[in-house]
């Protein structure tokens, strides 16, 4: 569940990357057009507020609200960090490859807490 | 302060340059603290709150008064304003203050301890 | 008022930061890791690692309590956790003094029963007191300085945000192959952009805790004075000796716990019995608050209770606060938000990467005062004047140098004998004596080969710290992993994470530092950061 939420927050907050000038032409290669840009705003914004949602439902409104901010921030660091080592990849593939390792890695991460 | 920033960039800061920013600095620091507190005391008096609510909260802002009394400090062009603007504002809440105290509404508006 | 406001707003910024600064950076550091607070106090205590808490454990308590106290006046609980698995039992002897002090208590392995005697230590207790009364310093002082540091910490704040207006266009922008101003400029913005929300609450927060040191003018007094709890009561004369066999019989724990935790959503972490031999009113604290405007209350458990009478079990009374007033509210959720008395282990780790973020930020914000600056005022042979050398060796004093001391102050528990005399007073002067070393060292040797040794030593001490565990304890990486006990385990592996991240810096610096590549040693260097520059 938190796993899931921390995942919606950062791929939302790579939507909202990649819909940017620089970062879309650093990792895709080109700079979104006008309606791209909208529509992968919208969509990372939806994603977010997905997040929020989730972490509503774990923890209740006022610590959710706490808990969300937190997940936002540490996918937005998480994010960042790897935002250089996708630009000196070669290939939109190997790009995006970097930028979605996380996601992978976090699962076993959580499941090794877990189990 | 546009004038005192231009002083920075040079080696040595003229004394005039020192003068501006410790003024401002005395201004916004110590002079923004009086009027935080003239206003927190004030605002304690007229919220419309029990009076450890009232007291409370306005301790809470408090500290948001005394920073924008410092960016003022360090952002209005010229002496006088910085320090007129501090001054005028403290003077008009003691004022305030004043007048509540004599006219002895504290205690009707939920500030009497 | 164009340029000219958001100028002076980037000058107060720069000036408001770098004064109060070092003491800034060492208030994020330890009050990062005083999120951690009790699990820190635990790692540093190997002879409790053992401890497995069982379902008995509740039930054991209390029957231990009969046994090794009939005659107290109170008997207090604190039963295992995921913050501490441990059980520890402390009472009150008629006629001892109110407060702490009056407590006698032990610790005692939560599966087995057995007494355990843990090292004296001053565990993460004293980093937390350190970061905001400091050290040695009268109470009020230590507070007033902090808080002093903390006002200009919000009004850095406010003034970097007027600063940097491109605040969303570059959001997600931070490019360490650039080297130099760029790379920390980038890596400052997003520590600070990104943690914002917590950056601003947590100096925020940090402000109303300390009303009444800061601005105690409007403030009701009577909360000033009232601290120490209650005067002891005229001479309690004890009438007779009580074995454990004169106590009536109480009701079964482990039901009482199911009521509250039913109740509260979370498992009871407290169970305080008053007037065991007599009235016994078993009183219970949730783990954690279980709301966030919950007071926060100025011990580790908050003021959330049930009341429970001890002889056939029923709840008896409830006390939360519920009826506090909005403002009342608003304050206990600032203090709940900056303790993290609510935090659950996710939420912990949440507060802990952000506090992170903002040792991060002003750390870089340190480095980015004197690297502008040298740039700026380098003088044609390549020097740079001497106050900014010497801003740039008290930097390294204050950030690796305090590295160093924490590092330091950890080793020092593993390594001090266990039955030494004031140990938990030698830990921390072993803190500070390293720190004082490690600030006159960059007085000695030149800027970069300053940087580098520090970063370096600061990387060996925290390497260091998973392998002493290794030959000192019991309790190291390969015992802790496969047994899942993660308290201590992930301290270890933070540790090995920071004495990474140290070397990998360490090196980077050896190879190409900013403020060193403007001296005469530039020309390679120069030449290099033109090549990497180029890949953007």
């Amino acid at each position: 569940m938190i796993a899931l939420a921390l995942a919606v927050s950062y791929i939302g907050m790579l939507v909202l990357c990649l819909a940017m000038d620089r970062h879309g032409r650093d990792v895709l290669g080109r700079v979104p057009g006008r309606g791209g840009r909208l529509a992968a705003r919208l969509l990372g914004s939806a994603l977010l507020a997905g997040a929020l949602v989730l972490c509503f439902d774990r923890w209740g409104h006022a610590i959710g609200t706490t808990a969300w901010l937190g997940l936002v921030t540490v996918a937005g660091l998480v994010l960042i960090l790897l935002l250089p080592f996708s630009v000196r990849a070669a290939g939109t593939g190997a790009r995006m490859a970097c930028l979605l390792a996380p996601l992978p890695v976090g699962a076993m991460a959580m499941g090794v807490f877990a189990g | 302060m546009a004038q005192a920033a231009r002083g920075a960039r040079g080696r040595a800061p003229s004394p005039r340059y020192r003068l501006d920013v410790a003024s401002r600095a005395v201004a916004g620091i110590g002079g923004g603290y009086a009027l935080s507190v003239l206003v927190t005391l004030l605002l304690a008096r007229l919220l419309p709150l029990g009076a450890a609510d009232a007291g409370l909260a306005a301790t809470m802002g408090s500290f948001t008064i005394h920073a924008i009394a410092i960016i003022w400090a360090f952002s209005v062009r010229g002496q006088a304003r910085v320090w007129g603007g501090i001054a005028g504002a403290a003077a008009l809440a003691g004022l305030l203050l004043i007048v509540i105290h004599e006219i002895g509404g504290g205690a009707q508006m939920g500030g009497g301890l | 008022m164009k340029g000219g406001f958001r100028q002076s707003m980037a000058w107060l910024h720069a000036w408001v930061g770098i004064l109060p600064g070092w003491l800034l950076f060492a208030v994020f550091l330890t009050g990062t890791i005083a999120f951690f607070r009790t699990e820190v106090t635990f790692w540093m205590q190997p002879e409790l690692h053992a401890s497995q808490p069982g379902p008995e454990t509740a039930a054991m308590a209390m029957e231990r309590l009969r046994t090794l106290a009939p005659n107290a006046e109170s008997w207090v609980v604190g039963l295992p956790e995921e913050r501490s698995p441990t059980l520890s039992l402390s009472w009150r002897e008629p006629g001892a003094p109110p407060g702490r002090r009056g407590l006698t208590g032990t610790v005692l392995d939560a599966g087995s029963g057995v007494e355990l005697h843990p090292r004296d230590t001053a565990g993460g207790n004293f980093l937390y007191r350190f970061h905001y009364e400091l050290y040695a310093l009268p109470r009020d002082w230590g507070r007033a300085i902090v808080g002093i540091a903390t006002m200009a910490m919000f009004v850095a704040i406010l003034s970097g945000v007027i600063t940097h207006r491109r605040i969303f266009k570059d959001f997600f922008t931070f490019r360490p192959a650039k080297g130099g101003q760029r790379s920390w400029l980038d890596g400052h913005n997003a520590a600070a952009v990104l943690g914002l929300p917590f950056h601003l609450m947590i100096t925020y927060s940090g402000l109303v805790l300390f009303i009444s040191t800061l601005m105690p003018w409007a403030l009701d007094d009577g909360g000033r004075h009232g601290r120490g709890g209650a005067p002891p009561d005229a001479e309690t004369t004890v009438e007779k000796q009580l074995t454990p066999a004169d106590l009536p019989e109480f009701a079964p724990i482990g039901p009482v716990l199911a009521q509250a935790e039913a109740l509260w959503g979370i498992p009871a972490g407290r169970i305080m019995v008053e007037d065991p031999a007599g009235a016994a009113v078993i009183t219970l604290a949730p783990r954690r608050n279980t709301r966030l405007s919950a007071h926060s209350g100025s011990g580790s458990i908050g003021v959330e209770r049930l009341h429970f009478d001890g002889r056939s079990g029923r709840l008896i009374g409830r006390d939360d606060n519920i009826e506090e007033s909005a403002v009342q509210a608003t304050n206990n959720v600032l203090g709940s938000l900056h303790r993290a008395r609510f935090a659950d282990t996710t939420m912990r780790w949440l507060f802990f990467l952000a506090g992170v973020a903002g040792t991060a930020m002003v750390g870089t914000g340190l480095i980015l005062w004197t690297v502008k600056r040298a740039k700026q005022q380098a003088r044609p042979d390549g020097t740079i004047p001497r106050h900014i050398e010497v801003m740039e060796r008290l930097n390294i004093a204050a950030i690796t140098g305090l590295t160093i001391a924490v590092g330091a102050y950890f080793v020092a528990n593993r390594l001090l004998p266990v039955d030494m005399a004031d140990r938990a007073g030698w830990e921390i002067r072993v803190f500070f004596a390293v720190w004082a070393a490690f600030i006159l060292h960059p007085f000695l040797r030149p800027l970069r080969v300053g940087w580098v040794e520090q970063l370096t030593i600061a990387a060996g001490l925290f390497a260091a710290i998973p392998l002493l565990n290794m030959a000192v304890t019991g309790s190291h990486l390969f015992v802790t992993l496969p047994a899942g006990s993660w308290i201590v385990a992930g301290f270890d592996l933070i540790c090995l994470l920071t004495a990474l991240g140290l070397g990998a810096t360490a090196l980077k610096v050896a190879g190409r530092w900013p403020v060193a590549a403007v001296r005469p040693s530039g020309r390679g260097a120069r030449v290099r950061r033109r090549a990497v520059g180029r890949v953007e």
